[in-house]
């Protein structure tokens, strides 16, 4: 199928749920792409995961009740969240395993409420792996709403949550509030993971966090730049992944996830500095030059991973 | 004079509200054991003070304590005369370099500014005078020529220097600098001693912890001995009784770290 008769289809009133899905799918990529910048710096992917499991509880209550999936997906995580930090003050069993417990538990609940419901096995697929149908048009402007929120609150809390990041130690001397800024933080990731699970489902929700933050990063050594480019590179591999789904039958959800994958190999391979193909180029090109460690102004020294 | 004895007659002629940094009758617990019990020290404006002990002496509990993080069973801390407050203090801390998240991409002068950043206060941007005092953190650790680069290219020396800098960006009057010296090599370790010399002259008060006795003797104007308690707190010739490095030490009179006292 052309992009010419995909346009058609979307300004088609009977495929009226394409233009919406495709609105939803592109703007939670994009807040994705911005918080995850800050998942994927921290090292909290594990996190990430882990919420997009607890939501599902919440989830199975809302469509049991018919409430709103965002509202119910949203309670879930952030009181798991919330459990998660309160019992992390505790240093005995480790945040990781508590994660695995409690996270855990929390997708198991879900699929326990969702069984009690009449014909639950659509509807888990489309929890599961996302659906482009069946979008009611109030989730857009909530998708919207919760969206713009979630960018305000980071802009707004910029500069802490990058002092937070840089060094804990520091950042508690200077008097931040580490404990609410990583509540903020968790917070803000569950809301990301729940405006997205409409189009991409629960369980490749994550990729969304992760892979265009994790894309942007090879391709700058600037944050301001990565923030910029890994919503550019989220929002860019939901309109290809839903046109691509779109034209030859695939699943959506995971179409998109595999467009972005294929832009962080791309990365991986060709990105100007840290890039595979830049490295090896550069690498036999030091063979020639001088031996030994320049630490000094211009020189190739390159930071041990 | 090198019994700890010492330690009361020292800091007994200092008032508290001279000395940058007052360590009163300090009782700190970790997990319910003790981990300081009856620490006192005074650091004055312009004076570089070692802070020596084996590993698990309580050096960076001490630190902590004085960065007001960690909460004392008994004593108290004043920073300018004035009981230690998170945020209201002004500190400079230069934390061990592995505390540092190296791999984040931002250039050597926004980690510096970051400094400031309990300063600055919520919901603010960076100001003129903000951007002036990391300059000059900047400029006085000589990394101006870097100040675009980003951190995770570093050395491992310019990585040091760049903890320095963030801690001077607040214009501190006290510097709390844990094992600047681990994993660097000697031009490096002599760079920096330099700057910390500098910043001593320039009326600044340094607490500094380290493994290198070498170097504290050589560089600081007094050395306290930690292990629990201050076993001793001199100048480093004064410092010359074995005993005290044994005590400090846990070790035996054949250690070759005694060799390095009566040589020092």
């Amino acid at each position: 199928m052309s992009i010419i008769d995909f346009l058609h289809d979307l300004t088609n009133p009977d495929l009226a749920f394409l233009p919406k899905a495709l609105a939803i799918a592109v703007m939670s990529s994009v807040v994705c792409g911005v918080v995850g910048c800050y998942v994927v710096l921290r090292g909290m992917a594990f996190i990430g995961d882990a919420v997009a499991h607890a939501v599902f509880p919440g989830l199975a209550v809302a469509f049991v009740l018919q409430g709103s999936l965002v509202l119910g997906g949203a309670v879930a995580g952030i009181l798991t969240a919330l459990l998660i930090a309160v019992f992390a003050q505790h240093r005995r069993v480790k945040e990781d395993s508590l994660i695995g417990v409690f996270f855990v538990a929390a997708f198991a609940l879900g699929i326990v409420i969702i069984s009690r419901a009449p014909g639950y096995a659509g509807s888990l697929q489309q929890f599961l792996f996302g659906s482009i149908t069946g979008i009611p048009d109030r989730d857009l402007y909530t998708v919207g709403f919760t969206g713009l929120a979630i960018l305000m609150v980071l802009l707004l809390l910029h500069k802490e949550l990058v002092a937070v990041s840089l060094d804990r130690e520091m950042a508690r001397s200077v008097g931040l509030p580490v404990f609410w800024l990583d509540i903020v933080l968790y917070v803000l990731v569950t809301l990301a993971v729940v405006i997205s699970l409409q189009t991409i489902g629960n369980i490749l929700v994550l990729a969304l966090l992760i892979t265009p933050p994790a894309t942007a990063r090879l391709l700058t050594d600037r944050l301001p730049v990565m923030m910029l480019l890994a919503p550019l590179i989220g929002g860019g591999s939901a309109l290809v992944g839903l046109y691509l789904s779109w034209s030859y039958d695939l699943p959506v959800g995971g179409t998109v996830v595999l467009v972005a994958t294929a832009m962080f190999l791309s990365a991986w391979l060709l990105a100007p500095r840290h890039g595979l193909l830049a490295r090896r180029w550069r690498g036999a090109g030091r063979r020639h030059a001088e031996r030994g460690r320049t630490t000094g102004p211009g020189g190739a020294r390159e930071a041990t991973v | 004079m090198t019994t700890s004895g010492l330690v009361p007659a020292h800091t007994g002629k200092q008032t508290a509200t001279g000395s940058a940094l007052t360590v009163e009758d300090l009782d700190v617990d970790l997990g319910g054991r003790p981990v300081l019990r009856g620490v006192r020290l005074h650091v004055e404006p312009g004076e570089l003070v070692g802070l020596i002990g084996p590993n698990g002496a309580g050096k960076t509990t001490l630190l902590r304590s004085v960065l007001a993080l960690l909460r004392p069973r008994a004593g108290r801390v004043l920073v300018g005369g004035v009981p230690s407050r998170p945020g209201r203090s002004v500190i400079g801390y230069v934390p061990q370099r592995h505390e540092f998240a190296w791999e984040f991409p931002i250039s050597v002068e926004q980690a510096v500014l970051s400094g400031r950043t309990g300063r600055i206060g919520l919901l603010r941007r960076p100001g003129a005078a903000d951007w002036r005092a990391a300059a000059e953190a900047i400029d006085r650790v000589r990394l101006g020529e870097l100040r675009r680069r980003p951190v995770g290219e570093l050395s491992g020396g310019q990585r040091q220097r760049v903890l320095v800098a963030r801690a001077l960006a607040l214009q501190p009057t006290l510097l709390l600098l844990d094992e600047p010296f681990t994993g660097l090599d000697l031009p490096t370790q002599e760079l920096l001693d330099e700057l910390f010399a500098g910043l001593a002259a320039e009326g600044k008060a340094l607490l500094m912890t380290t493994h290198d006795l070498v170097g504290a003797m050589e560089s600081c104007a007094r050395l306290v001995l930690l292990n629990q308690r201050v076993i001793a707190d001199g100048r480093p010739d004064e410092l010359r009784d074995p005993q005290v490095w044994m005590r400090t030490f846990g070790v035996s009179e054949r250690s070759p770290l005694l060799r390095i006292v009566r040589a020092g």
